[in-house]
């Protein structure tokens, strides 16, 4: 089960779409909050795809709510060239991987999933 | 013996009392019987029966009683009385065995008859002696007096009331080669020194009148040396027991050795102060000459050489004005030659004294030829003379001459040295004043140009004053322009800065939100492009294949953009850590390869270091090479071939990457690493380079204090360099 946090509609959607038609079990939160919503509404995702610049709550106060290191899903940041500091500092938080948003076509998304998956 | 009746009747005073002794007795002799009648004393003094004497006894009966010694000389003098004379007077000792002698005197009358024959004699016996023992006791001090007056080293002499000399000891005689007798006619003309002589007079006579004993000091005849002596002389009143003056002692000692040396003395001390006084030193000269007259000499003189060589007098002294003016005459008649074998030439050219301890008037005669200056050096009276040299710097320069006459004195080796003493301190003063004298040349040479120094840094000053002044009102003026300026300026830098900022932040802030539509177009043309949305058309592929193409050059201005903005705005944070750059090379060249492969183009890395652990930001660094790596093929041709090389040098770790691309020219190199620059080569508009990537990385080579530089290569395209310090060791 993947969660996808991303505030932006558009690539949200994208990536709602590029995952699901993978088959992959998708559901998607514009914010942190809403992350926090959705995983205590009683979705467990195995994957969080975590956009780090959010209104409301970005990612990294999510991942110091979430409590990585206690639970099962692994986090994927998303990057850009400009953000090494707050990926650091998501890293520290117990982020496992990072793609860089602007690099990152489609299949490479797909990717990840499979590379996830198949080290568990 | 008349000086021995002098003496006696100095106890005439004493004999009075002693005549005022017991009588012995009255005696009556009848010449004409031979019987001589006495009274009883005159019996048991002469040691005859008294009854016996009554009656009359010869005069031999009483002779008996007279000393042995006596009694012939007493014989003689009866038988001289009786033959002339009306008076008797006979003194002599009696006294027998066991009895102590009696000194007696026997007075009398004689009576003659008309033939003047004797016929009797009378008289008395008188005891004497207690007056007879003054009398020989006095004699006999007299005579140790005598031989005391005459051991003593000093003159004496005693006079009467009236002031006449009537003693003089054997020293007095010896020293004065004068008799008593001839003594009161050579007084006035030889004894006594001419310059003393009336005030001796005067002060003796002032003595006798009023009995006060004297003390003075005067020259005196001395016969041996046949000169003038100092002596000091005293003169004491002796008196009587009624305090009446009744003798006159004197006394007089030579202290002719010290009052020389006191003189020399004196007179060394003020030629001391002389020098030490004047740095004028012909003056100096001139009263050292006349201070020596007339203690220490009758002349002096100073010649020192001129500047011709002459020998030039200084200075000459005499007592007499007149005589002075004379000797210079004589000298301006006969002036001395330097070459002359005695004298003052000698002892300037020498540098040795001359001494002439007697100069004799026959020595004068020989010695001068002419006979003018002779008969005027024999009018002289010369007695002796010193000639002692003068020198500065240990050179003789001239001299100083000691000349004794009419004091009649002889100069000992006291003298010579004294004389020497005074050219001595004469040669030292000179050597000063000429060493002064250059000094002080010097000195106002130097004053000179101090003056002429301080003028000038007056000048300056005061130029300098002006010029300060006009520089101030002109500064004042200045001051307030460049505040205002200033001010101005910072208000305009302050705006730039701020203007910089909100244009960095729009860019930022634009970037930002022009990135994330960019990358949903990258997705969602992606999923197209990638099948997602099934099996496109090989023409739709190729358009979609562009406007993905396009979209990722927008992507990466963006990025790129953002990068520079946060490089520019400080906020790149390095987070280090060991990175070894070979295998980061191996890591982009391998991600990279796809590209290089599409264009069929090579790249080989050649590693040259063993350890290539640097100390850096792994991501920005990765970046940097990223950047040259992917610059290197996409400014190449296909088929061209990129050399990347890890090389070592002494204090960095460099990687050279090497193309065969189109390279730079020359003119554009300088602004390869500049902001926005873009350069005009026949593969930029294809690229699509943001003109920002190697802005970005020289920034970041920078913040790693490493370099990035760039070169032509050898035959064709460009090698960029790229250094990192190496880790300091531990």
């Amino acid at each position: 089960m993947v969660l996808i946090v991303e505030d932006d509609v558009d690539l949200n959607a994208a990536y709602e779409m590029i995952i699901s038609s993978a088959g992959y079990n998708v559901k998607t939160a514009f914010n942190g909050q809403e992350a926090l919503e959705t995983i205590a509404s009683g979705f467990e995702p195995d994957i969080i795809f975590l956009d780090l610049r959010m209104p409301k709550m970005d990612g990294i106060e999510f991942l110091k709510r979430y409590d990585v290191p206690a639970k099962n899903a692994t986090v994927v940041v998303f990057s850009n060239y400009d953000a090494q500091a707050e990926v650091d500092k998501a890293f520290e938080l117990g982020a496992d991987r990072y793609v860089l948003k602007a690099r990152a076509a489609p299949k490479e998304l797909i990717r990840i999933i499979e590379d996830i998956i198949s080290e568990r | 013996m008349s000086e021995q009746s002098e003496e006696t009747r100095l106890t005439e005073a004493q004999l009075k009392e002693a005549l005022s002794n017991e009588l012995v007795g009255s005696w009556l002799w009848n010449i004409q019987k031979n019987k001589v009648v006495t009274d009883e004393r005159i019996a048991q003094a002469f040691n005859v029966s008294p009854t016996k004497a009554l009656k009359g006894l010869p005069l031999s009966t009483f002779l008996k009683a007279i000393y042995l010694d006596d009694r012939q000389r007493v014989e003689k003098e009866i038988q001289s009385s009786l033959k002339r004379g009306k008076k008797l007077r006979i003194e002599c000792r009696i006294g027998g065995p066991g009895k102590t002698h009696r000194w007696v005197v026997a007075r009398g009358s004689i009576e003659r008859d008309k033939a003047s024959l004797p016929i009797t004699a009378k008289g008395v016996i008188i005891d004497i002696t207690d007056r007879k023992e003054i009398e020989m006791a006095l004699s006999e001090s007299e005579s140790r007096l005598r031989f005391m007056a005459d051991t003593v080293p000093q003159l004496l002499w005693t006079s009467d009331t009236e002031g006449n000399i009537d003693y003089y000891n054997k020293r007095w005689k010896d020293f004065t080669g004068l008799s008593l007798g001839n003594v009161e006619r050579d007084r006035r003309s030889k004894l006594l020194h001419p310059d003393e002589r009336e005030k001796v007079e005067k002060t003796w006579n002032h003595s006798i009148k009023t009995g006060k004993p004297y003390e003075m000091e005067y020259r005196l005849y001395h016969a041996d040396s046949d000169s003038y002596l100092w002596v000091i002389g005293r003169a004491v009143p002796y008196r009587n027991k009624a305090g009446k003056i009744i003798k006159w002692y004197g006394t007089a000692t030579e202290i002719d050795e010290q009052k020389r040396s006191a003189n020399i003395q004196r007179y060394l001390a003020n030629v001391s102060k002389e020098l030490a006084s004047s740095m004028d030193y012909e003056t100096t000269l001139r009263k050292i000459s006349q201070l020596c007259i007339p203690e220490v000499a009758d002349w002096c003189s100073v010649e020192l050489l001129n500047d011709d060589n002459e020998i030039e007098q200084v200075s000459v002294a005499h007592i007499d004005p007149k005589k002075v003016s004379l000797a210079k005459e004589y000298r301006e008649y006969n002036p001395p030659t330097i070459d002359q074998p005695t004298g003052v030439p000698a002892v300037i050219r020498t540098g040795k004294s001359e001494f002439y301890p007697v100069i004799s008037e026959e020595l004068i005669r020989t010695s001068i030829a002419d006979k003018k200056v002779r008969d005027f050096m024999l009018g002289l009276h010369i007695r002796s003379i010193i000639i002692a040299p003068i020198k500065a710097q240990d050179k003789p320069i001239g001299a100083i001459t000691f000349v004794s006459s009419e004091s009649g004195r002889y100069y000992t080796q006291a003298d010579l040295t004294m004389a020497e003493d005074v050219a001595s301190r004469i040669s030292l003063s000179l050597t000063n004043v000429r060493l002064f004298n250059e000094s002080m040349q010097e000195l106002t040479r130097r004053r000179q140009l101090e003056k002429e120094l301080l003028l000038e840094k007056q000048r300056l000053e005061s130029r300098v004053k002006e010029r300060t002044e006009q520089l101030q009102a002109t500064n004042a003026g200045l001051r307030e322009e460049i505040i205002k300026r200033q001010k101005i300026e910072k208000e305009r830098i302050d705006d730039l800065i701020e203007l910089n900022r909100s244009k960095d932040e729009f860019i930022s802030l634009a970037s930002h939100q022009l990135r994330t539509p960019a990358t949903g177009v990258k997705q969602y043309v992606g999923m197209v492009l990638e099948g997602f949305m099934g099996k496109i058309e090989p023409a739709k592929r190729t358009i979609l294949e562009k406007a993905y193409e396009s979209n990722e050059r927008q992507l990466r201005i963006v990025n790129d953009l953002l990068k520079v903005a946060q490089v520019d705005a400080g906020k790149v944070m390095l987070k280090k850590s060991n990175v070894d750059l070979k295998q980061l090379l191996e890591d982009v060249i391998r991600e990279q390869a796809s590209n290089y492969k599409e264009k069929s183009q090579t790249i080989t890395l050649t590693n040259k270091v063993d350890d290539a652990t640097v100390v850096v930001d792994p991501s920005s660094i990765r970046m940097v090479v990223e950047n040259i790596i992917d610059n290197a093929s996409k400014y190449s041709e296909e088929h061209s071939k990129t050399t990347v090389t890890v090389r070592e040098k002494a204090d960095a770790i460099c990687i050279d990457v090497a193309d065969q691309g189109v390279g730079v020219s020359e003119t554009e190199n300088s602004k390869l690493f500049e902001k926005f620059s873009r350069l005009d080569n026949p593969l930029s508009t294809k690229v699509g380079g943001t003109g920002l990537g190697l802005y970005w990385a020289k920034k970041i080579m920078t913040l790693h204090d490493g370099t990035i530089t760039y070169r032509a290569n050898r035959k064709k395209g460009t090698v960029f360099t790229i250094c990192l310090p190496k880790p300091v060791k531990v």
